[in-house]
């Protein structure tokens, strides 16, 4: 059972992990909560169900073509929304508020020009399960967490070993000298939002084909936030830490203790360990940049 | 120019406001906007339609108030009622009570209405249960099958609420008793939505009544709404071997549920449930699917339904939630008959005739009221089957205690 409830949890943390990266890697460089990258896991589980049931392409380039458009997506929100509130150096706050505009507006959008019934994947892979005596192991979720795996190992090669990558990292350090210093903050960011929805993507495509995809699914993202906040805000191997915590002790506490009391002991749990350590889990100690 | 432009975006905004505020709650006489010149005729009778029409629920909500529209065709064609055509005024409720108790009170600031149909969610209507009695009309609930809707807590009739569907715990004795009596099922487990009266509702009377039969309940395990993964719980289940799984849910909370109980690796178990259920849970967990069972109103079998379905498809295109669209239908003429018996067109007058109604003859069978609990008396549920992507009508079954 405790086998059986920890790949659960796993497979639960994994699609986090992908949503927390994007959702930190944002945070850490514009220094504020983006509400709308539900929006993007969105654009992406929608993009997936409609080129996917049109049935022209292959599998593998249906689901590309999904990261992709969440990813376009995202440089898309950047540029119209973001871009003009950081040009008149406006407050965080009102990047929040602009955020949570975006993903209003994105979720009545879809209910108004899509639908709001839930819509059902193709099937992509075979309805199968591996048991291992007494606990059972789904195809899909091997596949998915393999896919979550290796785009976030590229990822962390990519911010850690390339030119962009680096550029990035002064980004987060302190994005007004880096801007004096000669990186052209405009292509970071374009290129930090394009990763952020480009992961988000795979995340909607694959509770897509788990689950089905509506329009509020984004709000599964309010935990992928939450798990964020857990591993250390602006530490990539945090939110995958925190991620894989969060999804570990969700599953626990619904087996083992209660379903229902399930949110409210996750979020008992954070605010513990966010009074001990209030950076997170594996947070960087941020002081007042002077 | 962007300043006049910005200047004259927040005037715009301020009148609206203003325009928005101000309007106490129940004026005793709304104030009349300027009305465009009404046309030659006697005045139309209004009534609501609480349904929900965006949101998780739509795909019921339109078939209602579609069928709705064609019984008002009809009954218009006819020559209306007292010699009155009926109008509806639709409120959106969207799936959830808050908005639905917004969305009533503004209809009934707007428009003079005699009486509110639908909605098919029992959360729903126990919140707008209190507008309408505060109001004087009545409202009859479409699938609102939980007993709080029609009866207060001492378990007297609300006087203003009613309902033309059978009640959960009826649904959950069929439940108990088609399982333990019809197909041999003695061990069950739930798994419900704890967030919901429906599902809640539910549970409690299966258990009853399955365990009032003989059957073991192995256990139920809740979860909350929105929920979509449920494999915490089910390995919980799997582990308890039960011969049947009951998901009194709505049709997501069927389809995901099964889907991953069949990957875990739960083989046997029978599923069943109520009237959640939905065709478009056989798309997300089609062969998953296969072979359960599902506790339903009417019967697309019946002639009078199939003949229904004929006209709607005619009208709106193919549905499959025909028994949301009889519903609305038979909503629509079961009031025509009130407001004739009544022989005038307002509140007290209608709910009089509501509770008195004996054998009122509708598309899915007789009504008769039962004043003591306002809700129709002694129907009879129909089985349904998933196969292949379709749910097909086993047999129609009343439990025999």
């Amino acid at each position: 059972m405790l086998l059986q409830q920890t790949v659960n949890g796993l497979s639960i943390g994994s699609v986090y992990a992908l949503i927390a990266v994007g959702y930190s890697l944002i945070y850490s460089i514009l220094q504020f909560s983006n509400f709308a990258h539900g929006s993007f896991l969105v654009a992406g589980a929608y993009a997936g169900f409609f080129v996917l049931s049109m049935k022209i392409f292959p599998m593998y380039i249906g689901v590309v073509a999904a990261f992709v458009f969440s990813g376009i997506t995202a440089t898309v929100v950047e540029r119209l929304a973001y871009r003009p509130i950081r040009a008149h150096g406006a407050k965080t706050l009102y990047f929040i508020i602009a955020s949570m505009g975006i993903s209003i507006f994105c979720e009545n959008f879809i209910i108004a020009g899509i639908g709001p019934q839930f819509r059902t994947y193709p099937p992509l892979l075979p309805f199968k399960s591996f048991s291992f005596g007494e606990f059972t192991v789904g195809i899909l979720d091997i596949v998915s967490a393999t896919v979550a795996i290796v785009f976030l190992a590229l990822l962390q090669y990519f911010i850690a070993r390339t030119k962009t990558g680096m550029a990035i990292r002064a980004a987060a350090f302190d994005l007004q000298v880096a801007g004096v210093m000669g990186v052209n903050v405009n292509r970071i960011l374009t290129t930090v939002f394009f990763i952020a929805g480009f992961l988000a993507g795979i995340a909607g495509v694959v509770l897509g084909v788990k689950y089905t995809v509506y329009p509020q699914l984004g709000y599964l993202t309010i935990k992928a936030f939450v798990a964020a906040i857990f591993g250390g805000l602006g530490s990539l191997p945090g939110a995958i830490v925190g991620s894989l915590l969060l999804g570990l002790l969700e599953t626990y506490t619904a087996a083992f203790v209660s379903t229902t009391l399930r949110d409210l002991i996750v979020f008992f749990t954070l605010i513990l360990v966010l009074l001990f350590r209030p950076n997170g889990i594996m947070g960087i100690y941020t002081e007042e940049k002077v | 120019m962007k300043r006049l432009i910005a200047a004259a975006v927040s005037l715009m905004l301020v009148v609206a406001l203003l325009a928005g505020c101000g309007q106490p709650a129940k004026p005793a006489e709304p104030a009349k906007p300027a009305e465009p010149p009404k046309p030659a005729g006697p005045e139309p009778i209004k009534f609501g339609y609480l349904a929900h029409v965006t949101g998780d629920g739509a795909v019921w909500g339109q078939a209602e108030v579609n069928g709705a529209k064609i019984a008002i065709e009809e009954i218009n064609k006819a020559g209306g009622v007292l010699g009155r055509p009926l109008e509806m005024i639709v409120a959106d409720g969207r799936g959830n009570a808050a908005d639905s108790v917004n969305a009533v009170k503004k209809v009934l600031s707007e428009h003079k209405i005699v009486a509110l149909l639908g909605s098919n969610y029992s959360g729903v209507n126990i919140a707008t249960g209190a507008v309408v009695a505060e109001a004087k009309i009545p409202q009859i609930g479409s699938f609102a099958t939980n007993p709080k809707v029609t009866v207060d807590d001492a378990g007297n009739p609300k006087p203003w609420s009613f309902r033309l569907c059978f009640i959960d715990p009826y649904q959950g004795k069929v439940i108990a008793h088609f399982l333990y009596k019809e197909i041999g099922k003695k061990s069950a487990a739930v798994l419900y939505d704890v967030t919901s009266d429906y599902s809640t509702g539910l549970t409690e009377y299966f258990i009853k009544s399955f365990e009032a039969l003989g059957g073991k309940v192995v256990g139920k395990w809740a979860f909350k709404e929105g929920d979509v993964d449920f494999r915490p719980q089910l390995s919980q289940i799997k582990a308890k071997k039960p011969e049947a799984i009951v998901l009194p849910n709505l049709y997501k909370e069927i389809a995901l549920p099964a889907k991953q109980a069949r990957e875990l690796g739960i083989k046997d178990a029978v599923f069943m449930g109520g009237d959640g259920a939905s065709v478009k849970m056989l798309e997300m967990a089609g062969p998953e699917l296969q072979g359960s069972f599902w506790v339903t109103h009417m019967s697309i079998e019946d002639p009078p339904i199939a003949e229904l379905d004929k006209k709607y498809t005619a009208k709106f295109g193919k549905s499959e939630e025909w028994s949301n669209f009889t519903m609305g239908y038979d909503l629509t003429y079961f009031l025509a008959d009130c407001i004739k018996r009544a022989g005038k067109a307002e509140g007290q007058a209608i709910r009089d005739a509501a509770e008195a109604a004996k054998d009122v003859k509708l598309a899915q069978g007789p009504i008769t009221m039962d004043p003591k609990t306002h809700n129709p008396l002694d129907k009879v549920a129909s089985i349904l089957q998933a196969k292949g992507d379709k749910l097909v009508f086993y047999k129609k079954y009343a439990p025999k205690d």
